[in-house]
C-alpha cells in the first residue's frame, strides 16, 4: 500500500477578500501548492475540492470540474466533496484512499469558501444547512445556538468556568499574531472576551470563529511518485480516521461529547501506529471555544470534562507541552468552512517541515482534527516526518 | 431553511396539535426515536412501533439566540430549548409563556403555525 506524501502546500490569506470569487481564491491557493510541490498540473490524476456553500454564495456548484478546468487539468477525475465544515478534511481522506488503493499517484486537494460578500443573515442560514433542517433549523436553531447548548451542558457537567473557556480564545488569538495568513493578528485579553456581543448565549462573538473568505490547497502524491520524480516530500499522512454521529444534537444522550471524533482519532492513531505521547503539535476544529475543549478530550489528550484545562492551565500554549492551534485556529486564523480541513493540513505540514511562524522545536508528529456540524462528522489525520 | 416542510414533519406536528403526539419505539432495544426513521438508530432492528408521546418534558439545555436566520430575525432574541420527553426522546423547540428557563425545569411540548404556514415546535414551562 502506497503512503501519501505532501509534496506541496498553498493558501490564500484568511479574512475578507474584497471582490474575490470562489474560483479566484481556489486558483490562488492551488497555484501556490503546485509551485511549492514542483509538480506540474498534467501529472495530476484526481482533484478533490472541499466546499460547503458555493451554490449559495456564488450560485456555483460543480466545483471539482471548475477547479480542474481553471487549473489546466481537464483530463483529471474531479469532484466536490461536501461534509459541512469537514468538507476538505474529507477531501484529504478520499485523496489518501485513492493513493493507498493505487488509483491515483498525484492528487490535488483543496478547500474554498467565499462568505463575506453574502451578508450575515444569509450566511447564518447557509451554515445552518449543516444542521437538521426540520428538527433544528425550523425552530430557529442556528449553529452558534447548537454550540451554545453544548457549551451550557459542558459548563454544568465540568469544573470549567466560562473564563476557562475564554482562555482558549486568548491563546488562539495570541497564536494568530505571528501567522501572516490569520484573519486576526491582534491579541485579546480575557475581560474583552467576557464583554463581547452575544450571538447565542452563552456563546458570544469572541467564543466563536469569524466568517472568513479563503482557500487552501495541497498536492498529495504516492511514495513511489515522490521517489520517481525526486520530490522534496518529507511529510507523510500516516493515519486517517473518519466517523459520523447523529445529525441533530437532540438525538445524542450526551450533549457535551463528540463521539465521531473519538472514533476518527482511534482509527487514525491505530493506522499510524503513533501513540499520544509521540504527538508534538495539533490543529483542532475550534469553531467555538467549547469545541476545542471537546476536541482535546475526543483526541484522548484529556479525560472527559478536563479538556478546558489545556488553555486555562497553559499546557496547550505555544510554550506548553502540547501546543494546540499554533496557526491561531478557527477562532483567530478564521474558518472559510470548506477550506479549513486542508488549511489545518498546511499548518501541520509547515510545523513538520520546520517553517511555521510559530515553530514548535523538533516537531515530527502532528494531528489534524476537522469536524462537520455539531460533531456529526469528524476527520482526524496523523502527519509525520519520514525524511 | 426555506423549502416547504415535508409531509412527515407536517404529520408529526399536526399530531401534536391534535393532542395525539407520537414517537417511535424500538421493539428490540426499547429505545425511542422520532419520525421519519424506518430503523432504530441504536440497534440493527427495523421494527418501530408508533406509540403515544406524553408531551411532558424536562429542559436539558437552552440558548438565547440573537443573531439568526432571515425568517426569525424579527423575533430575536428568543430562547430555544432542548428537552427530554418522559418517554426518553429529545426534541428542540422555541420557548413560549416565559422569558427564561433553567435546566431541569418541567416543560410541555406544543406546536404552532409560525411564521406563516410553517409548523414550529414549542416548549412552555408547566
Ligand atoms: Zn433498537
Amino acid at each position: 500500500m502506497d503512503e501519501s506524501r505532501i509534496a506541496g502546500i498553498g493558501s490564500t490569506t484568511y479574512g475578507k477578500h474584497e471582490d474575490a470569487s470562489t474560483r479566484e481564491l481556489l486558483v490562488e491557493a492551488a497555484s501556490e501548492a503546485f509551485d511549492d510541490a514542483d509538480v506540474s498540473t498534467d501529472m495530476i490524476d484526481a482533484v478533490y475540492i472541499g466546499n460547503f456553500m458555493g451554490d449559495i454564495t456564488d450560485d456555483q456548484g460543480h466545483m471539482g470540474a471548475l477547479a480542474a478546468d481553471y487549473l489546466g487539468m481537464p483530463r483529471a477525475a474531479s469532484m466536490r466533496i461536501e461534509s459541512a465544515c469537514a468538507s476538505s478534511g474529507a477531501a484529504v481522506y478520499i485523496a489518501r484512499q485513492a493513493i493507498a488503493h493505487g488509483h491515483s499517484e498525484a492528487v490535488l486537494v483543496a478547500g474554498v469558501e467565499n462568505m463575506f460578500a453574502t451578508g450575515i443573515a444569509k450566511i447564518t442560514d447557509a451554515l445552518a444547512n449543516a444542521a437538521d433542517n426540520e428538527y433544528e433549523n425550523a425552530v430557529g436553531l442556528t449553529f452558534p445556538a447548537i454550540y451554545a447548548m453544548m457549551m451550557r451542558e459542558y459548563l454544568r457537567q465540568t469544573e470549567a468556568t466560562i473564563d476557562d473557556l475564554a482562555a482558549i480564545t486568548v491563546k488562539n488569538r495570541a497564536n494568530g499574531v505571528a501567522n501572516p495568513l490569520s484573519q486576526f493578528q491582534t491579541p485579546i485579553e480575557l475581560d474583552e472576551v467576557a464583554e463581547a456581543r452575544p450571538i447565542a448565549e452563552p456563546v458570544n462573538l469572541l467564543h466563536a470563529c469569524p466568517i472568513t473568505d479563503g482557500a487552501s490547497a495541497a498536492v498529495i502524491v504516492s511514495d513511489t511518485f515522490a521517489k520517481e520524480h525526486d520530490l522534496d516530500a518529507s511529510v507523510s499522512i500516516s493515519g486517517g480516521g473518519f466517523a459520523s454521529d447523529t445529525l441533530a444534537l437532540q438525538d445524542r444522550q450526551e450533549l457535551h461529547r463528540t463521539r465521531a471524533a473519538e472514533q476518527a482519532a482511534a482509527e487514525a492513531y491505530a493506522e499510524s501506529g503513533r501513540s499520544l505521547d509521540e504527538i508534538d503539535v495539533v490543529e483542532v476544529h475550534d469553531c467555538f471555544t467549547v469545541a476545542e475543549a471537546l476536541a482535546l478530550e475526543s483526541l484522548g489528550f484529556y479525560d472527559r470534562g478536563e479538556g478546558w484545562r489545556g488553555a486555562a492551565e497553559g499546557e496547550t500554549h505555544l510554550d506548553g507541552s502540547l501546543p494546540v492551534n499554533t496557526s491561531g485556529g478557527l477562532i483567530s486564523k478564521g474558518h472559510p468552512v470548506g477550506a479549513t480541513g486542508v488549511g489545518q493540513l498546511t499548518e501541520i505540514t509547515k510545523q513538520l517541515e520546520g517553517r511555521h511562524p510559530n515553530q514548535v522545536d523538533g516537531a515530527t508528529v502532528g494531528v489534524t482534527h476537522n469536524v462537520g456540524g455539531s460533531g456529526a462528522s469528524a476527520v482526524v489525520h496523523v502527519l509525520e516526518v519520514v525524511a | 431553511m426555506s423549502a416547504q416542510q415535508p409531509n412527515w414533519f407536517v404529520e408529526f406536528a399536526q399530531a401534536i396539535d391534535a393532542d395525539d403526539a407520537f414517537y417511535l419505539h424500538c421493539t428490540a432495544c426499547q429505545s425511542g426515536s422520532l419520525p421519519p426513521r424506518s430503523s432504530c438508530p441504536r440497534c440493527p432492528n427495523d421494527v418501530l412501533e408508533r406509540r403515544p408521546l406524553s408531551r411532558q418534558a424536562t429542559v436539558r439545555s437552552h440558548a438565547l439566540v440573537y443573531v439568526t436566520i432571515p425568517r426569525f430575525i424579527d423575533d430575536a432574541p428568543y430562547t430555544v430549548v432542548l428537552a427530554r420527553l418522559e418517554e426518553g426522546v429529545q426534541l428542540t423547540g422555541q420557548l413560549r409563556g416565559a422569558d427564561e428557563v433553567s435546566v431541569g425545569d418541567p416543560v410541555h411540548l406544543g406546536v404552532e403555525k409560525y411564521p406563516e404556514d410553517a409548523w414550529l415546535l414549542t416548549f412552555t414551562p408547566d
